[in-house]
């Protein structure tokens, strides 16, 4: 399976910012099938294959995950938490896309082992740009961990 | 018989002595060192009525007094320390929920305009256009007014600074923002002063930031950092030769959303030199400014002294 088709999991309860990210994505010409998760238990259950997700057991994980932090039910750490407690997530490509860039948002996401942490800009225009960069870099430039099986 | 008497009456001025002075000035010196031990309830009063009797009750009205200044002082800081949280969770809160909307504003327009642009009129472009400022303004006044309540709560790790090094890396970060200006810059060699890094970097970006924006319309533009020393106080300066402002106005440039000039001609948010001024004040310094209308602005900042290397 090549990269392209590989799924972006979107982690975002805001409507309006899930379709600017889609939007932003679209016009990237970033082709791969991105899903949206509305909140952190939702994500977690895609990524394990739980819950509403529990027929994609054998389908690979997404190319990357994009992550908002201030989530219903389980914040943005909690699932970055959980993500790199599992053997089979450990390695997953993680970019935080958040409206924050307060000094403990940031060192809480890296210190949980974020690959990336990117603010959403309030111009459209930035947003856009950062979203592009993101694309190439995650899935262009950047060679994905190899797969792992489940134990 | 009556040198029994004598024996008598010294032994019993002894006692006296004893009961009355030596007594309590033990109990005077196990009470003070009681107190600075930290036991303020410790109760003094000796009971009698004579002057070390007064003492002793003055004594423990004084460890009274302290203990309820001690109790109010607690009281206030643990106020203090609450609102401190209050306004962390409030900052976070604005960082977090407050520019979202503006986002969906400035995205949601700029979709129209791609998407809907050949059906819109000029008119109609022109209010989206104008939506799209708006949000992209508030955007950046939020981002300020979080930049200044951090200046405010940040931690000062005070070092030596080269101001030299950090004014050229601000002028070029400008005129990279911006060609085709042509500003003569004058940046004083060795310039250095003790302080927090990041927070100077923050009030010299303003400083330099203001000077950059202030002399646009300026025939040949010209920006000096440097140092002077009046009085015996080192002060540190970021000069131009803009626009200027009448020194009538100058009190109140230092308060935020303060501005002299409109924000049509000149674009800055009116919270910077807010920032400036409360980055000095964290240093125990302070700035001040000497301005003549289309001759230019000079900004002036001391730091405190014991603090300088």
């Amino acid at each position: 399976m090549s990269d392209s088709n590989k799924v972006i999991l979107l982690v975002e309860d805001n409507q309006d910012d899930s379709m600017l990210t889609l939007r932003a994505f679209k016009r990237s010409h970033v082709m791969n099938p991105i899903i949206v998760a509305r909140d952190g238990i939702e994500a977690l259950d895609f990524l394990f294959a739980r819950g509403a997700y529990a027929d994609r057991a054998t389908e690979p994980l997404p190319a990357m995950v994009i992550l908002d932090l201030k989530l219903p039910k389980l914040d943005g750490l909690g699932v970055l938490k959980a993500i790199r407690e599992d053997q089979r997530t450990q390695l997953l490509p993680v970019v935080i896309l958040t409206s924050s860039k307060q000094e403990q948002d940031l060192i809480s996401g890296y210190t949980l082992g974020a690959n990336s942490y990117v603010r959403k800009p309030v111009d459209f225009t930035e947003f856009l740009e950062a979203v592009k960069v993101l694309g190439i870099y995650w899935l262009m430039m950047n060679q994905s961990p190899p797969e792992r099986t489940a134990p | 018989m009556g040198l029994a008497l004598i024996a008598l009456s010294s032994v019993g001025a002894a006692w006296l002595m004893n009961r009355n002075v030596l007594a309590p000035i033990t109990r005077l010196e196990r009470a003070t060192r009681e107190v600075a031990g930290g036991n303020w309830n410790y109760k003094f009063d000796v009971g009698t009525l004579d002057e070390v009797g007064e003492m002793s009750r003055n004594f423990d009205a004084m460890t009274h007094s302290l203990r309820t200044s001690f109790a109010q002082v607690e009281r206030s800081n643990q106020e203090l320390a609450s609102l401190n949280q209050e306004i962390e969770a409030f900052s976070y809160s604005v960082s977090h929920d407050l520019r979202g909307p503006l986002r969906s504003m400035d995205g949601f327009s700029q979709a129209v305009l791609e998407d809907y642009g050949d059906k819109l009129d000029a008119e109609g472009k022109d209010a989206l256009l104008r939506i799209r400022a708006a949000s992209q303004r508030m955007g950046r006044l939020i981002d300020e007014l979080l930049g200044l309540s951090r200046v405010t709560r940040a931690d000062l790790r005070l070092r030596t600074v080269n101001l030299s090094e950090m004014a050229r890396e601000i002028a070029e970060s400008l005129e990279q923002q911006k060609t085709g200006r042509h500003v003569q810059w004058a940046i004083d060699d060795d310039l250095t002063v003790h302080a927090d890094k990041a927070l100077i970097q923050i009030a010299m970006q303003n400083l330099l930031e203001n000077a950059w924006k202030f002399t646009s319309k300026t025939a040949h533009p010209q920006i000096r950092v440097g140092s002077t020393e009046r009085d015996g106080e080192k002060a540190w300066f970021v000069g131009d030769n803009g626009v200027g402002f009448d020194m009538a106005y100058a009190d109140r440039l230092f308060g935020a959303f303060q501005r002299l000039h409109h924000e049509t001609e000149f674009p800055v948010t009116g919270i910077g030199l807010a920032i400036v001024q409360r980055v000095m004040r964290r240093h125990e310094g302070r700035i001040w400014v000497h301005a003549e209308p289309d001759r230019g602005a000079t900004f002036y900042f001391s730091i405190k002294e014991a603090s300088h290397e």
